[in-house]
């Protein structure tokens, strides 16, 4: 088999990563969409959603300009590190939490909204803080979504493609993704390494989607409230 | 009497919706059961979640003992966790994913693990439901998951019970068994508790005090049996039906069917309801009492009370007259037969009650 290891690792490293930074700053996101009663939460609700409309090269267009050695954040970077943020692992990361955002917090809101409030104030009344109420009470009940979420962005983060070229380019073992190596084998007429390479994210894809719906049809059914 | 445990007194305007006052006292002595009673939409449950800290007043404050829980001018608004109610959801809202054992000990968290064991074998016990702790919410019946709610509210020990609506989630046959029984724990509870209800005979099972609310407001409060017989205007007359509501307690079932109790020293036969004993609440409504003066035929009613006319009231097109034979007793006669009769305060009269028109409600044991 002529599959690119390397591309595969720098795809699933990527796409791991994704999930564990989405899972920090989208809980937190989807806490506030699900419960503030603020009039201006459809903006943010709006920002959030942006990613599923605009085409990956505006998203990274904006990401380069943002982060690039000229603008306030990559000089910070640059002075910290002696490294630039566009064409690296790090810039790639946060392109992709970006661009994968409401893959995340739009199941995580969802999944928090729907959870009984009730069940939170009697959490309250008893002396919990919020905090403590959110991992006893908030997500277990709300796992299901959650579960989706994290399976939605890593899946998402395997198959993105547009924003990858922007903002990492094509740099082997460590911005060079799964999609950058099916699309330059294609251009270098290589059809063999390009299919099998396909047919490997077809398969992982597959695979992933297919466990979890199958997870949260057996285990959670029973926790729906009658 | 002590400063009150529990004083209330807020507003709340809901957008578009309705205003809210109130002013309520909770007494500080021992095991009262306020009753907050009044009909949908009257703004009880909202008051029940300002005490709690769940909803915010518009104005007011809420004291409870030394502590001031909630103070508009002061800006002072404690979170729901520092006030430590126990409030009973209307749909006891257990937590589904925990077994009943870790629902009863959820509110015991920063108490060391022995102590919280101990605590929720405790409960559990009190309640009657050993038996039920390793299963989940949703394996248990309506009446055991009112336990299991009441167990997790009063584990952790609150100043004061809040139980919004804690019959409604039940159906009917349930809900009278689990009424006595409730009205039996509150009294051995000895914890000073407020209770929604829209319900009347809830009202009169559960409670020890009312609070009668209509049109967001409260209109009086006072002993069950003040406010049933002697209410402070038409608004609340209305919302607790017109009815002499007395203390009674059984002390004879003279022949099948038929059951005497006695109010002070004052017999009175009712319908046997079956299933009740000790301390009772004995209900009559203003419209099945007869007046008659004079000499006494014969009369097919078994309940004849004299007593002398204390107050004469009219009501639209009739007249409540109140008796004083022992106990107060309020008639609703016509105003044309309170002509002919010749009524006047001060008169001697006697009133007749028949047998069945006198509804005995159960108030557990003394």
């Amino acid at each position: 088999m002529n599959l690119d290891w390397q591309a595969v690792r720098v795809s699933i490293v990527l796409a791991a990563s994704t999930t564990i930074v989405l899972l920090l700053i989208g809980l937190p996101i989807a806490y506030w969409i699900a419960f503030t009663r603020r009039r201006w939460k459809f903006l943010v609700e709006a920002i959030v959603a942006l990613p599923l409309v605009l085409p990956p090269t505006v998203l990274g267009f904006y990401v380069l300009v943002a982060l690039g050695p000229r603008s306030p954040i990559g000089r910070w970077y640059e002075d910290w590190t002696g490294r630039t943020i566009p064409f690296s692992f790090q810039g790639l990361l946060v392109a992709s939490v970006l661009y994968s955002l409401p893959f995340a917090v739009q199941p995580f809101a969802a999944a928090l909204a729907s959870v009984d409030r009730r069940l939170v104030e009697a959490s309250w009344c008893l002396g919990v803080s919020r905090a403590r109420t959110f991992v006893r009470v908030l997500a277990p009940l709300a796992l299901p979504g959650i579960v989706t979420g994290m399976v939605l962005s890593f899946a998402h983060t395997l198959g993105e493609f547009g924003v990858v070229l922007m903002v990492g380019g094509n740099l082997p073992g460590v911005t060079r993704t799964v999609s950058i190596a099916i699309y330059d084998d294609v251009q270098a007429l290589d059809y063999a390494a390009a299919g099998a390479t396909s047919l490997f994210l077809l398969i992982v894809s597959f695979a992933v989607l297919a466990t979890t719906y199958a997870l949260q049809r057996k285990v959670w059914a029973p926790w729906t409230r009658p | 009497m002590d400063a009150p445990l529990i004083l209330v007194q807020v507003e709340r305007t809901f957008p578009g919706g309705p205003r809210i006052e109130c002013e309520l006292e909770l007494p500080s002595d021992g095991a009262s059961v306020t009753v907050l009673f009044g009909p949908s939409g009257a703004g009880k449950t909202t008051i029940l979640r300002c005490v709690a800290g769940l909803e915010r007043p518009d104005r007011g404050t809420v004291r409870c003992g030394d502590e001031t829980w909630f103070d508009s001018e002061r800006g002072i608004d404690l979170p729901p966790q520092r006030r430590r109610t126990g409030l009973l959801f209307q749909d006891y809202a257990l937590f589904p994913h925990l077994t009943v054992a870790a629902n009863v000990g959820y509110g015991l968290g920063d108490r060391p693990e022995a102590e919280r064991r101990q605590r929720v074998a405790d409960t559990l016990a009190m309640l009657r439901i050993e038996g039920l702790a390793p299963r989940r919410p949703l394996q248990l019946s309506g009446g055991e998951r009112q336990r299991v709610a009441l167990g997790r509210a009063l584990a952790p020990q609150p100043r004061v019970l809040l139980l919004d609506e804690p019959l409604s989630a039940l159906d009917a046959p349930t809900r009278e068994a689990v009424r006595t029984d409730l009205r039996r724990l509150l009294a051995s509870l000895a914890r000073p508790t407020l209770l929604v209800t829209h319900d009347r005979i809830e009202a009169l099972a559960l409670g020890d005090r009312i609070a009668v609310m209509s049109g967001g407001r409260v209109r009086q409060v006072g002993p069950i049996e003040d406010v049933f017989s002697r209410p402070a205007d038409l608004e609340v007359a209305r919302a607790v039906g017109v009815e002499t509501v007395l203390n009674a307690h059984v002390v004879d079932r003279p022949s099948e069917g038929l059951i005497t109790v006695q109010i002070g020293a004052v017999p009175l036969t009712a319908v046997d309801p079956g299933h009740i004993d000790g301390q009772v609440l004995a209900c009559i409504r203003a419209e099945d009492v007869v007046l008659e003066r004079g000499p006494i035929g014969q009369v097919s009613a078994r309940n004849r009370l004299s007593g002398t006319v204390s107050s004469i009231t009219p009501e639209g097109p009739l007249v409540r007259v109140r008796l004083d034979c022992g106990f107060a007793i309020s008639a609703l006669v016509t105003r044309q037969a309170c002509r002919e009769l010749g009524i006047a305060e001060g008169e001697v009269l006697t009133a007749f009650v028949k047998t069945p028109s006198v509804h005995l409600i159960a108030r557990g044991s003394a």
